[in-house]
């Protein structure tokens, strides 16, 4: 039910969002609405992609927790590192 | 999905609370950056700071450090806080790395021994730089109270 996977997207990305208190508050947003939109459409299908590729049943609830939660950071980092190579770029030209 | 899953993401949500709060506590040590381009002031720095439970690393110059960052992202393994001199030498200011540095969530303080106008850096994001124990003990203080060890 799309109700329950919204419910516990919710719960990871609340969760992803521990510490980053002293974030700006658009970041803090961003990093929620990205980690529980790809919780609520990736976590089930990554559940059975796990239950096949593995031969071992994952609770969904488990994995779109895990996805909001840990796929939020991994976006941000990703963010991070584009930033980071593009600056290393300028900084290399000055 | 059943209601019994939203049961199994709290526990999970839990788990990770409880481990987060354990490996903050016990485990983790925050990592602190300082960017100089003078041997001296970086051997002055290394010999009279001690931050409580970290890791210091340091850097003679802003390329060297983007390098490291990029790294350190990739890992994992970013700075808690960066203390970065404001005139670098040739190629970014420190301005150019606070500005960098903040953007990506990084807490930054800017040291200089220059005492003129400085443009872009807000007065309160800048310590300045003297022999004296006041300029480390208010450097240290900020590296305790950005890495939360204060």
């Amino acid at each position: 039910m799309a109700v329950e996977v919204a419910i516990v997207a919710l719960i990871g990305s609340g969760a992803s969002l521990i510490g980053s208190g002293e974030e700006s508050k658009l970041k803090v947003l961003r990093r929620g609405v990205s980690g529980w939109a790809l919780a609520f459409f990736g976590g089930e299908d990554l559940a059975a992609l796990i239950q096949h590729l593995f031969s071992f049943e994952v609770s969904a609830g488990v994995c779109v927790f895990f996805t909001a939660y840990i796929g939020a950071a991994f976006l941000d980092r990703v963010i991070v590192l584009i930033n980071a190579i593009s600056v290393k770029g300028l900084w290399g030209k000055k | 999905m059943t209601i019994l899953d939203i049961y199994d993401a709290l526990l999970c949500a839990l788990a990770v609370l409880v481990c987060f709060k354990f490996w903050k506590r016990y485990v983790y040590k925050p990592v602190v950056w300082y960017l100089d381009d003078s041997e001296s002031d970086r051997m002055m720095f290394r010999m009279r700071m001690k931050p409580k439970g970290c890791y210091v690393e340091e850097f003679a110059c802003p390329k060297d450090m983007i390098d490291e960052y990029i790294k350190a992202t990739a890992f994992f393994r970013r700075p808690s806080c960066v203390v970065v001199d404001y005139m670098l030498g040739s190629g970014p200011s420190g301005e150019d790395v606070l500005t960098f540095l903040r953007k990506n969530g990084v807490k930054c303080k800017i040291v200089t021994g220059y005492e003129g106008p400085i443009k872009g850096v807000s007065a309160k994001d800048i310590i300045h730089k003297s022999p004296h124990d006041s300029y480390f003990q208010e450097v240290e203080s900020w590296i305790n109270h950005a890495t939360g060890r204060a």
